[in-house]
């Protein structure tokens, strides 16, 4: 029932129907699943508040019943790029769903608490979109600090960040659940285990005929067909667009970016590296090349910005892209980067989280 | 030549508008000099001064007149420690109670501390929760919906958006809204503002709609027509010249009007939009 039921969902309604048949029945977990990923059709033509509501709803159901490793997946991610209060503190409370706190959990709270420090806002956990009269107020600060209380001794990597915050942070509120955090952190006799980074998937995805010839532009208004730059060197591939208001997103990523070129440079390693716009029709070259500068990627022969200038779906299925499309462009995108081979097969992904310039140097140079 | 006169009349009522918005805005609102003594006529210095203040202000011999508490608050906040200099006009915002006036005098320091304050942090969420509890009084709504869009609010977002679908449910004029979510790039308000450009309540609605379309460019067509519908409003023609330029239609003269009278005052057939249009193209060349 709940696989024909995926096919059916299309609209803000019909997930929250589809939430209230299915909260606390674990068969629908899967289905809950399911429609959190960005690439789902319920979340075409959806407007970016809208899905703000609808993910915070689904990852609230999926924590009813204690949160599922694939569930905290999602929920690690939205922390990482944390930006809207409601959302942000409905991943920290649910996050406490785990069966038990790990030392990976650390770093993402950390993040969240970084970003949304300075846009928190009050909200209820438990009403739909986070404004209403049912449950008590709170705020993502005071959430994400409660669930740093939570980790115990799985927290003790963030102490040093706690402490210091510490000399900052002001509010009563806040400093007492700072407080309570640090205390239980150190109380907890446990013995812990090092955070580890989830590994780097491998991919073996040969470039297709349809993609192969596509136009693309680039930065410099050159253009040329897609096998043209990438057949011939490892390429780093990331995505972004300029109009991301997101600072801990896309930002982030062409500044990391200019860091992975940086290294590339002074190393000298052969590795070129592709920045892709997910929104091909907005995102001009004189766009993209103030944007690379603005966060300081470097431009030349060897690592360029992209726009599609053909149709760019066969762009978007070859890299499996995490995004979704509103009459406004971009509604909502994952984390997302990729190394490929020099016949452009994608032979290395790193999805929904963020990514390591360690890592995709070290899987590009073994190429 | 009565387009002309029109235009001009319309002009002249927006200059005035503006000027009597420009007198509102400052009542109330201006945090008082150091040196100059309180609006209580107390020299300044000294916790007696802030007692006083305080007292005029919410106490018990708090003053009726709601413009004087109003100019009180100003130097409440003056006279306050700078990190709690934002208590006492939290409390008159979020309280129901409190005059209007003396409510927009507290969101107006609040929105100046809001930049000043090093703890604004910490107090942001009781900033937002107050502006979104101002929004049930006529005379708040605007200057509220103003601060919470400005600061990227997706609640405030949300409810300017169920207005637009729902006129029952609107809270502020349909063009306000549409102004109002301007502010916010990712609100998503293209489908609503084509259906107001091609059905607008009113004028101002019109002009608004059409400036939101300006990143549309599937309504190209819409603009192409409203440009040249020489009945539509002479503003609106101009907003959808200069949508169809950002979006890198340069080719946009409109047909010329009809010679109504060869014998009458030449600038009486000459077109305000054709004017505009030379002037995007001239600021084009000059690189602006």
């Amino acid at each position: 029932m709940a696989e024909a039921a995926v096919e059916t969902v299309r609209s803000e309604a019909d997930v929250l129907r589809t939430i209230a048949a299915g909260r606390g029945d674990a068969a629908y977990g899967q289905l809950f699943l399911v429609l959190l990923d960005e690439r789902h059709a319920v979340y075409a033509g959806m407007d970016p508040a809208t899905i703000t509501r609808v993910r915070g709803a689904l990852i609230h159901a999926l924590a009813d019943r204690g949160l599922s490793p694939a569930a905290e997946r999602f929920v690690l991610a939205e922390l990482e790029s944390a930006y809207d209060p409601w959302l942000t503190a409905v991943c920290a409370a649910a996050l406490r769903r785990r069966p038990a706190p790990a030392p990976d959990h650390v770093q993402p709270l950390l993040e969240a608490i970084l970003y949304v420090g300075q846009r928190d806002d009050q909200i209820r956990l438990d009403c739909y979109g986070g404004y209403g009269d049912a449950g008590e107020p709170t705020t993502a600060v005071t959430e994400i600090l409660r669930t740093l209380a939570w980790l115990g001794a799985c927290g003790q990597s963030a102490l040093p960040r706690l402490r210091e915050l510490a000399t900052t942070m002001v509010g009563e509120v806040n400093r007492d659940a700072l407080a309570a955090a640090v205390a239980a952190i150190e109380a907890d006799p446990q013995a812990t285990v090092e955070p580890g980074c989830p590994p780097i998937v491998v991919v073996d995805r040969a470039l297709p005929p349809e993609l192969a010839g596509s136009r693309l532009q680039d930065h410099a208004e050159r253009e040329l067909s897609f096998k043209e730059f990438f057949v011939g060197a490892p390429t780093v591939v990331v995505f972004f667009f300029t109009r991301c208001g997101n600072p801990a997103k896309c930002p982030l990523t062409v500044s990391r970016l200019g860091h992975l070129q940086s290294r590339l440079v002074a190393e000298g390693h052969a590795i070129r590296t592709a920045a892709f716009t997910y929104d091909p029709a907005y995102d001009i070259p004189r766009r993209m090349a103030q944007y690379a500068r603005s966060w300081g990627a470097r431009l030349g022969e060897e690592h360029r910005f992209f726009r599609t200038l053909d149709d760019p779906e066969p762009l978007r299925a070859f890299f499996d892209l995490g995004a979704s499309y509103g009459p406004a462009g971009v509604t909502q995108h994952q984390l997302e980067a990729f190394v490929l081979d020099r016949r452009a097969t994608i032979v290395r992904a790193v999805r929904r989280r963020r990514w390591d310039e360690a890592e995709l140097l070290a899987a590009a140079a073994s190429l | 030549m009565g387009t002309i006169d029109e235009y001009r009349k319309s002009l002249r009522e927006q200059v005035e508008a503006a000027r009597e918005r420009r007198k509102q805005a400052q009542w109330g609102a201006e945090l008082e000099s150091l040196g100059a003594p309180d609006v209580l006529g107390h020299a300044r210095g000294g916790d007696a001064d802030r007692a006083a203040l305080l007292t005029a202000s919410v106490g018990s011999g708090a003053s009726g007149d709601p413009e004087l508490r109003a100019a009180v608050l100003g130097g409440l906040v003056a006279r306050s420690e700078p990190d709690r200099a934002h208590e006492v006009p939290l409390e008159r915002l979020a309280d129901g109670a409190e005059h209007p006036r003396v409510r927009l005098a507290a969101l107006l320091l609040l929105k100046q501390l809001s930049f000043s304050s090093r703890t604004f942090a910490a107090w942001r969420p009781e900033y937002l929760t107050g502006l979104r509890v101002a929004l049930s009084v006529p005379e708040l709504r605007l200057p509220a919906f103003g601060v919470l869009t400005g600061m990227g609010d997706r609640r405030a977002q949300e409810l300017l958006v169920e207005g637009l679908k729902d006129p029952t449910a609107a809270l502020v004029p349909t063009a306000d809204a549409l102004n109002l979510l301007s502010n916010d790039p990712h609100a998503d308000v293209r489908e609503v503002a084509r259906e107001i450009a091609d059905n607008p309540p009113d004028d101002r609605a019109l002009e608004a709609a059409l400036r939101h379309l300006a990143t549309d460019p599937a309504s190209e067509p819409r603009l192409r027509a409203i440009l040249d519908d020489v009945r539509k409003p002479i503003a609106a023609r101009k907003t959808a010249a200069t949508a169809l330029f950002a979006q890198g239609h340069e080719d946009l003269l409109p047909p010329a009007p009809p010679a109504l009278n060869a014998l009458v005052d030449v600038e009486a057939n000459r077109d305000p939009v054709v004017e505009h249009v030379h002037s995007l193209k001239r600021h084009r060349q000059v690189g602006l």
